[in-house]
C-alpha cells in the first residue's frame, strides 16, 4: 500500500496526463464517423503495440527488428482458441500474451545468452519473425496462407466479443487497454526492475559491476514486451476479423511497430502512444490525398504505397534531427530555452 | 581474504594474464601497478567475473568463485569501480546511486546514502544534477560513492587518479584511505605508482601477465627496479 502511494505520488504528473488524455479521447466515437473511428482503433492497437516494444527496445536498449513475431503470435493464439476451440476472446487475450511473454524468453535466452547485441540482436529478431510468417504460410491447421476469418455473429455477444455498435464499444476495450499498458508501464519506470534496463541499456559493464544481472533483465523486459505487443496482435484479430500470415507476421508490422516509438520518443512512457497518433494521422492523410488529389498534385493520383515512402523519409530526418523522438525534441527545446 | 592462483586469463584468443597469483588479507590496502597492457585491469575483470577465468583459481573467504556470475560476486561483497568511471551519464546522480543499493532494503538504502554524503559532501549538494554533467573528479566521486552503496567487503578501484588534476587526485586517495579505515579491503590499480604504493601496506608489480615482483609498499618504493620502471626516480 506503501509502496503504491509512492508511485502515485512520484507519477503523478504522467498518471494525470493519462487521465487527461483517456478523458478526451473516450468522448471521440461521438465526434468522428465509422469510417474514422475505425482508423483511430487501429492507431490504438499499434499504439499498444509500440507500448510492448518501447519496454524491450526503449526501456531495456535491446532493438528489435521483429516484434511482428509476438504480434502474429498473439493474433493467431486469439484466433484459433476462437474457431477452433471456441474459447472466449477474453481468455484468448491473456494467453495470447502469455506465448508472447514464453516466446520472447526463448528468443531472449537464445540470442542474449549468446551475447548477441545491436545490429546483431535486431538481425535475429527480424529471422525470427520471417520464420514464422513462413512456418504459418505453411501450415494447413493454421490456415495456410488462407488465413483465419472469424465468423460474424449477429447481435451483442460479450462473450465472443462482438457488438451490434461494434466500432465504439471496440475502440472503448482498446482504449482501455492502453490506458493498462500506460499504467503498466509507469510502474515499470519506476521500479527496481525499471531501473535496471536502464542501466543495462546504458552500459552492460557498468551494470553487472553493481550486480545487476544483465541476462535477466532483458529476459524480463522481453517477456513483458512480448506480453503487451501479443495482446494488441490478438485484438488486431478482433477488431479485423481476418488475419493471414503476412498481415501480422510481415515485415512491414515490424517496422510499424518500430516506427511509432522512434517518432514519438524511445524511452519515455508517451512517445509510442504520440508517435502513433502522428503516422497514423500522416499515412490516412496520404492516403485520402492519393485517391483524391487536388489539381496541382494530380499526378501522384492512384500513386499508392506513397505513405510508405513518406515513412522512410520522415524515419531519415527523425534520425538525422531528432534521434530522441518528437518528445526528446520539445524536451531539449525547452532546456535551451531555459539557459 | 582473496587468493588468487596460477591465473590464467584474457579476451578471446589473446591470453593476458599467463598464471598471476596474489593474495589480499582482511583490511589491507593493496595496490597493483604495472606498464600499460601488463594486465591489471584484466585482473580485475576476472575477479569480478566480467571475463572468464581459462584456468587457475580465484578464492573468495574460503569459496571459489572464478566461475561464478558477476552479480553473485558482487552479492557477495566484491566490487568493482571500472575504469574511466562508466556512469549512466543521463541518470540523476541520486539514481546512479540508487542503482548500487537496490539489492538491499529500503531502510538500509538510506543508511547507505548517509554514508556516502558523509564521505562526498559534494555530491549530497548535486544529488539532483545528471551524472554527465559533473566535473571529471565529482564523476570520479559518484563512481567511488556508487560503488560504496552496494555496501562492498572487497573493493576494487580501477586508475581512480586517471584524468584529474593534482588537488584532485589527493582527494580522491585521501578518500581510499578513508575507505580502508572503514574497514573495507581495498584493491587499487594504478598508473600514478609513486602515491599507490605511499598509501598502500603492500604492492604487486605486473609484467606482461605475471607478477614479477611483491612487498610492502615501502619496500617496492625503495627498489632500484620498480623506481627506475615505474616511479621514474
Amino acid at each position: 500500500m506503501n509502496r503504491l502511494s509512492t508511485l502515485v505520488k512520484s507519477s503523478s504528473s504522467d498518471l494525470l496526463v493519462l487521465l487527461g488524455v483517456v478523458a478526451i479521447l473516450s468522448i471521440l466515437p461521438v465526434a468522428l464517423n465509422p469510417f474514422l473511428l475505425s482508423v483511430a482503433t487501429g492507431v490504438l492497437i499499434f499504439a499498444l503495440a509500440a507500448i510492448g516494444w518501447n519496454v524491450l527496445s526503449g526501456f531495456a536498449g535491446q532493438f528489435s527488428f521483429g516484434h511482428a513475431a509476438f504480434f502474429g503470435l498473439g493474433a493467431y493464439t486469439v484466433a484459433i482458441l476462437l474457431t477452433k476451440y471456441s474459447v472466449s476472446p477474453w481468455l484468448g487475450l491473456v494467453v495470447g500474451g502469455l506465448v508472447g511473454a514464453a516466446f520472447g524468453l526463448v528468443v531472449g535466452w537464445v540470442s542474449f545468452r549468446f551475447g548477441l547485441k545491436g545490429a546483431y540482436f535486431a538481425l535475429a529478431t527480424f529471422a525470427v519473425a520471417e520464420m514464422l510468417r513462413i512456418t504459418f504460410n505453411n501450415l494447413d491447421y493454421l490456415g495456410a496462407g488462407i488465413g483465419i476469418t472469424i465468423p460474424l455473429v449477429y447481435g451483442d455477444d460479450w462473450v465472443r466479443m462482438q457488438f451490434s455498435n461494434t466500432r465504439e464499444i471496440h475502440y472503448w476495450l482498446i482504449l482501455g487497454l492502453l490506458a493498462v499498458a500506460v499504467v503498466a508501464t509507469i510502474a515499470i519506470k519506476r521500479s527496481r526492475i525499471g531501473s535496471y534496463m536502464f542501466a543495462v541499456r546504458e552500459d552492460e559493464d557498468a551494470a553487472a559491476a553493481l550486480g545487476i544481472n544483465p541476462l535477466k533483465t532483458k529476459l524480463v523486459a522481453m517477456s513483458i514486451s512480448g506480453f503487451i505487443t501479443a495482446v494488441a496482435g490478438g485484438y488486431f484479430t478482433l477488431f479485423f476479423l481476418f488475419i493471414d500470415p503476412d498481415v501480422v507476421f510481415g515485415a512491414v508490422v515490424s517496422v510499424a511497430i518500430l516506427l511509432r516509438p522512434i517518432v514519438g520518443g524511445m524511452g519515455t512512457i508517451w512517445g509510442p502512444v504520440i508517435g502513433a497518433a502522428v503516422l497514423s494521422l500522416l499515412g490516412e492523410l496520404t492516403r485520402s490525398l492519393v485517391r483524391d488529389p487536388p489539381a496541382f498534385l494530380s499526378f501522384i493520383e492512384g500513386a499508392n504505397g506513397l505513405d510508405q515512402v513518406l515513412f522512410g523519409l520522415i524515419l531519415v530526418v527523425m534520425i538525422i534531427r531528432a534521434p530522441d523522438g518528437i518528445l526528446g525534441w520539445f524536451r531539449r527545446r525547452r532546456k535551451q530555452a531555459q539557459t | 581474504m582473496l587468493r588468487i592462483e596460477n591465473l590464467h586469463a584474457g579476451y578471446a584468443d589473446l591470453e593476458v594474464l599467463h598464471g598471476v597469483d596474489l593474495e589480499v588479507n582482511e583490511g589491507e590496502i593493496v595496490a597493483l601497478i604495472g606498464a600499460n597492457g601488463a594486465g591489471k585491469t584484466t585482473t580485475l575483470r576476472a575477479i569480478s567475473g566480467v571475463i572468464p577465468v581459462s584456468s587457475g583459481s580465484i578464492t573468495f573467504e574460503g569459496s571459489s568463485i572464478d566461475s561464478w556470475r558477476s552479480s553473485k560476486i558482487v552479492a557477495e561483497g566484491v566490487v568493482q569501480v571500472p575504469e574511466a568511471r562508466k556512469l549512466f551519464a543521463d541518470m540523476s546522480v541520486r539514481e546512479n546511486l540508487r542503482l548500487g543499493a537496490y539489492r538491499r532494503g529500503r531502510s538500509e538504502m538510506d543508511a547507505t546514502f548517509d554514508e556516502v554524503f558523509e564521505l562526498f559532501p559534494r555530491l549530497q549538494e548535486r544529488a539532483s544534477q545528471i551524472a554527465g554533467t559533473l566535473s571529471g573528479g565529482e564523476q570520479q566521486m559518484l563512481a567511488i560513492g556508487r560503488a560504496l552503496m552496494t555496501k562492498p567487503r572487497f573493493l576494487m578501484l580501477d586508475e581512480p587518479s586517471l584524468g584529474l588534476a593534482p588537488k584532485l587526485v589527493a582527494d580522491i586517495f585521501d578518500v581510499v584511505r578513508n575507505i580502508g579505515k572503514n574497514g573495507v579491503t581495498v584493491m587499487l590499480v594504478e598508473q600514478n605508482a609513486v602515491r599507490a604504493l605511499e598509501l598502500s601496506d603492500r604492492g604487486y608489480v605486473l609484467e606482461n601477465g605475471v607478477v614479477a615482483l611483491h612487498g610492502t609498499g615501502d619496500e617496492l618504493l625503495g627498489n632500484d627496479r620498480v623506481r627506475e620502471a615505474y616511479l621514474g626516480l
